[in-house]
């Protein structure tokens, strides 16, 4: 049950996209609504509540996922569950994959979107209980004098929430592109990566997409099998659950070396956040397994937690060292 | 005052056929098709809708409340300020009362106005629309500063006046922890539980009607008859003006023993509109009404002798049980230490500290559950220092009477519940090898075991009565007051009607949870159902059976002690001068001048003995010290609760205990902003249940049936025992795998790590 809204069709994306910026602040696109919905109910301080909503998956041709060559093209109102059992996205986007199978609950991926997953408001305790905050109205954090046992160790300040989409972690270690349509029928194409503004200037704002503006499509470039990569997470429990710490990492064997390393870490900062030590330490090094320990204890140097938040530091060595070695293990070629 | 139960004439069974057997639940098809209707799911003719609208303020003064945009909403039919219901008061089981609505709300999240309306969309509307001016006054969270100011009262049942804690004493504890020299070794520490919220599938739930004079409530409730007496007080009504049914509360866990304040608000608009009205709480408000199990502070001084006795024990243990004194009574933690094991010098302190969070209530296995984290950790960490095995220095110290009434146990002599729990455990767990094989694994991970029991009251009694009607087709109706929260104890009873009466569980309907057509009888909660409930059937099936003997003896022209009622038949056996003669069961009761048998059950009082339910749990574990992260591999449950009815039930409730062991061994804690004394995760996916996930590898579940002839169906409660050794079993799994003893819970990632931080830091 919630506050009374609009539930609107319409056919096309153009369409949509014509309607929200006509009526701005009124309108918005809903995918599976898990989180619009919520805001709806329980809207965050500083957030206006839509009341015309429309269903992008009743729309024709945004569900789908293409492969040609080595490129993959998938559409943004596909469901998580669905990118989760893709064959396609299995073999070209592994990451993906199983940053998918890693979301929620099986009830959460049946419903949520991919477009949605990616620009799901920060999960902060805060900002969502209604607290007034610096992204909700630019006041102080209350989390760095609160509980913040869930907050940024990394690039912390003046917000200190986290990143939490566990497809768009995945995303960036594949540098993946947003299609994005606007309300006047034209088309652009933006890096995943530029997706979230830097809370430090742009504390307001959630994402880059401007007033009307759709996601249509996400396009990557799949990975060959000179190529590596996955997705963790740990998390307080089993399942249904956002990461205390995520990693997603890809990186490629190129003669025998550590080459483009993409390192990627959620949860822990206020955008997606790669451990600069871990990179360098490793990049061009001729591949051996013993180099990898080494590499993760790094992965928290720069590191600046919160009085309560420091055993984070802890979980991301960890989970950097996991992942560099399920990778390494995973390297079609390898020295040892 | 009745006979005890005991001497209702009717011997044990010997060998059973239903009793004892894994049946399904009757209901089981109902609930998985959706067919049952629980409470909040009554939808009735003309209904309207009701809500409150909570202080957003954890502690304030009310300035002024602005109706007027809210009045304004299409459909809203009433809104109620504190004034006009301030003289009802809710009380607790100590006669304590709180308003209704508060004008100067204590905590976030108290109930300040109520709203009706014609639909639910409405209500939410208005209540939103509802301008309220606060002014702040100052508040406090934690029970060790409430504590310190003086804030607080005696916890339990004992009532003590401000800044007086309640204590329990024997022997003189002080004297034999300063004077024991060099032979009593003393250990101190303190831990800390947190605070929980039951979070029942189905919120709290009222839908009420009011005709003709008189109201109709159906209720989420663990005890029907406990709401209609809370709910004619609130109203100033006569008893008979309320029926109250509850036959499928969606859970309880302690959180629906009683009417609540949504009950009067559903009944008050109900006859106010004389029409029916629902009030059904949303899961946000699950977490911020005053129910949930209360954090606690507990400091333990146990002293033991080089023999491995326990030679005293100091407890204080400081509770945060809200703003007003309602509910105090479940700001404690002593009973389990008083009574587990042997110690003749106890002196326990429990302090109701007075904080602005909602008021607690029963969850299960209050006082106990937070009670065993500490204790059950503290056995460990002696047998470890005396270099005992922890199984062995329990063993040692088991009583042999009951240590607080002095009362000889309800078992034959030389037995003891938990000494064969232990033993079976052990066993079970194979724990003699495993304390041999702890592993260190390539990625860091380490393996530990740990083990701790537990002791429950469970015994049940009186008040319990039950009606059995056995009608011409020998189908019969079972008409029992008792709540069935999940237990299956509709199952159970009908079971034991079944094995008195030699038909078949599925020809017995089972009628229960309504005042108008059930008697009186307490609240399920206690895991005392089964034990006070189950005695009242047996007797009353037994009536109906000598009723229907007596029947089938003059039909075959025999004595009542050659008839067995076996599978709907009555069955003279054959002799040597006589063939077996056998009649159906249904042709005798449709020849005979009632054409129904009627009997009556009535739980008698129990006799003046210990009546103990035990149990233990052993569980291994694997934890990754860098992240955090603890797998649980095994669970080894073993309970003795006397005569299991329904091996089925037995193992579910052993699942779900130690299910809801380790969410509060793991997950669940409400976490409150300190500046703002909010709740910051009123919602489940912040406050974290245990998924399946989060369940054991491996249960292994087991019994140890100790005869118990303390009522007439040898059983006694399970519902609360198996939640209570979980916790401090991982916990003492987690400090054999990694050496840092948890003093905390929940063992969040977080806490683990820091633990061993600190333990580092020792070193
Ligand atoms: C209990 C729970 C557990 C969860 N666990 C996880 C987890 O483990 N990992 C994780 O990553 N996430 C998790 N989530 C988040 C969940 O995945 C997201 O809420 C979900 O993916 C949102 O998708 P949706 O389609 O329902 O979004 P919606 O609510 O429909 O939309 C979200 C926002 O995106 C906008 N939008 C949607 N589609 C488009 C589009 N095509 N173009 C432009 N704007 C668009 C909407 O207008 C809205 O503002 C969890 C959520 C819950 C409730």
């Amino acid at each position: 049950m919630s506050y009374p809204f609009l539930l609107e069709k319409v056919r096309t994306l153009q369409d949509a996209s014509r309607r929200i910026a006509d009526s701005p602040g009124k309108a918005a696109v809903i995918g599976g609504g898990l989180e619009i919905l919520d805001e709806v109910d329980s809207p965050t301080a500083g957030s206006t509540r839509p009341d015309i909503l429309i269903p992008i998956g009743q729309i024709p041709d945004t569900s789908y996922i293409h492969s040609r060559g080595d490129q993959l093209r998938l559409g943004a109102a596909l469901t998580i569950a669905e990118i989760a059992e893709s064959d396609a996205v299995r073999r070209l986007a592994w990451p993906l994959s199983e940053a998918a199978a890693a979301v929620g609950s099986p009830q959460i991926r049946a419903q949520g979107t991919l477009a949605g997953n990616l620009l799901q408001r920060p999960r902060c305790w805060y900002l969502r209980g209604g607290f007034s905050c610096h992204r909700s109205d630019g006041s102080d954090c209350p989390a760095v004098t609160g509980d913040h046992r869930y907050h940024a160790i990394f690039d912390g300040g003046p917000c200190w929430s986290v990143y939490h989409s566990d497809l768009g972690l995945a995303l960036h270690a594949l540098n993946a592109q947003l299609i994005i349509l606007n309300p006047d029928g034209k088309e652009r194409e933006m890096p995943v990566r530029d997706l979230y503004p830097d809370p430090k200037k742009d504390p307001l704002k959630f994402h880059t997409l401007q007033p009307g503006e759709i996601n249509r499509e996400i396009r990557l470039a799949g990975l060959s099998n000179r190529y590596t990569g996955t997705f963790l997470k740990i998390t307080e429990r089993g399942a249904f659950d956002f990461a205390l710490a995520s990693v997603a990492v890809v990186y490629n064997n190129f003669h025998g070396r550590f080459k483009n390393i993409q390192l990627f870490l959620g949860g822990v900062a206020p955008r997606a956040y790669t451990p600069e030590a871990v990179v360098k330490t490793l990049s061009h090094q001729k591949l051996d397994r013993s180099l990898l320990a080494a590499a993760a204890s790094h992965a928290a140097d720069v590191a600046a937690p919160l009085p309560e938040n420091g055993y984070k530091m802890s979980i991301v060595k960890n989970l950097v060292r996991r992942a560099l070695e399920v990778t390494y293990d995973k390297l079609s070629w390898k020295p040892d | 005052m009745g006979k005890p139960d005991k001497t209702t004439s009717l011997p044990a069974w010997s060998a059973t056929r239903v009793v004892g057997r894994p049946v399904p639940r009757i209901d089981a098809r109902q609930k998985v098709r959706g067919d049952a209707v629980y409470t909040a799911d009554v939808q009735l003719p003309n209904m309207a809708h009701a809500r409150f609208l909570r202080s957003e303020r954890t502690h304030a003064k009310i300035v002024s409340i602005d109706t007027a945009a809210a009045s304004a909403v299409p459909g809203v039919l009433a809104i109620v300020k504190p004034d006009e219901w301030k003289d009802v008061l809710l009380k607790d089981n100590l006669g304590r009362g709180i308003p209704i609505l508060a004008d100067e709300p204590k905590y976030a999240g108290e109930e300040i106005v109520a709203v009706c309306a014609e639909t639910e969309d409405a209500a939410r509307e208005a209540a939103a629309k509802i301008r309220v001016v606060y002014d702040d006054l100052p508040h406090v969270i934690d029970p060790e500063e409430a504590h310190q100011a003086g804030q607080f009262v005696g916890g339990g049942w004992r009532k003590t006046r401000l800044g007086e804690p309640a204590v329990y004493q024997r022997g003189d504890a002080r004297r034999a922890l300063t004077s024991g020299g060099r032979s009593v070794r003393i250990f101190e520490r303190t831990y800390r539980t947190a605070p929980m919220t039951h979070c029942s599938i189905e919120p709290h739930a009222a839908v009420a009607s009011f005709e003709n004079g008189r109201w109709t409530v159906w209720e989420s409730t663990q005890g029907v008859f406990a709401v209609r007496e809370s709910l004619a007080e609130m109203l100033g009504a006569s008893i008979n003006d309320i029926r109250v049914i509850g036959t499928y509360p969606g859970g309880g866990f302690g959180g629906k023993v009683s009417a609540g304040k949504y009950t009067f608000g559903a009944a008050y608009f109900s006859k106010k509109f004389a029409r029916p009205v629902r009030f059904v709480q949303d899961r946000n408000e699950e977490f911020v009404s005053p129910y949930g199990r209360p954090a606690s502070v507990q400091t333990l001084k146990v002293g033991v002798n080089t023999a491995g006795k326990l030679v005293a024990i100091e407890q204080k243990g400081i509770h945060a049980i809200g703003p007003y004194e309602f509910g105090a009574e479940w700001g404690h933690a002593e009973d389990l230490l008083t009574e587990i094991y042997e110690c003749p010098n106890v002196h326990a302190e429990s302090i109701a500290a007075l904080t602005n969070v909602p008021p607690p209530c029963a969850m299960r296995a209050p006082g106990y559950a937070q009670g065993a984290f500490a204790l059950e950790q503290m056995m460990d960490e002696i047998a470890a220092a005396l270099g005992m095995d922890p199984v062995e220095f329990r063993l040692k110290n088991i009583p042999d009477r009951d240590p607080d009434s002095k009362r000889p146990f309800a078992s034959p002599k030389g037995r003891h519940g938990l000494r064969e729990c232990l033993a079976a455990g052990a066993k079970n767990f194979n724990w003699e090898k495993r304390k041999r094989d702890r592993k260190t694994h390539e990625d860091g991970s380490k393996t530990g075991i740990g083990v701790a029991a537990t002791i429950w009251g469970g015994g049940g009694g009186p008040p319990a009565a039950a009606l059995l009607r056995v009608h011409a087709d020998a189908t019969a109706d079972l008409f029992t007051g008792a709540a069935d929260i999940g237990t299956g104890i509709r199952t159970a009873l009908a079971q034991i009607a079944a094995e008195e009466l030699g038909i078949a569980v599925e020809r017995i309907r089972v009628t229960n949870a309504d005042t108008d057509l059930t008697s009186y009888t307490l609240p399920s909660y206690g895991s005392l159902t089964l034990a006070s409930s189950g005695p009242a059937v047996r007797q009353a099936a037994h009536d109906c059976r000598t009723q229907i003997i007596s029947l089938a003896a003059q039909a075959l022209q025999t004595t009542e002690d050659q008839i067995a009622l076996v599978d709907g038949y009555a069955v003279r056996a054959a002799t040597e001068e006589q063939p077996e003669w056998i009649t159906p069961i249904a042709k005798l009761i449709s020849q005979s001048p009632a054409r129904e048998i009627v009997g009556n059950g009535e739980r008698g009082p129990n006799p003046k003995l210990a009546l103990k339910a035990y149990g233990v749990q052993f569980v291994a574990v694997t934890v990754d010290p860098e992240s955090g992260e603890v797998r649980v591999d095994e669970l080894v449950a073993v309970n003795d609760s006397g005569r299991v009815i329904n091996r089925m039930a037995f193992d579910s409730q052993l699942i779900g205990g130690a299910t809801m062991g380790l969410g509060m061994a793991f997950l669940e804690e409400r976490s409150y902003d300190p500046a703002s004394g909010k709740l910051l995760n009123a919602n489940l996916a912040d406050y974290k249940l245990p998924t399946i996930f989060d369940q054991p590898r491996e249960f292994k579940l087991d019994r140890v049936e100790v005869p118990y002839d303390a009522n007439s169906i040898g059983a006694k409660g399970l519902g609360e025992p198996p939640v209570i050794p979980t916790a401090p079993a991982v916990a003492n799994a987690v400090f054999d795998a990694v050496g840092a003893r948890i003093e905390r819970l929940p063992i969040s990632r977080k806490r683990l790590i820091d633990s061993l931080m600190k333990e580092q830091a020792k070193k």
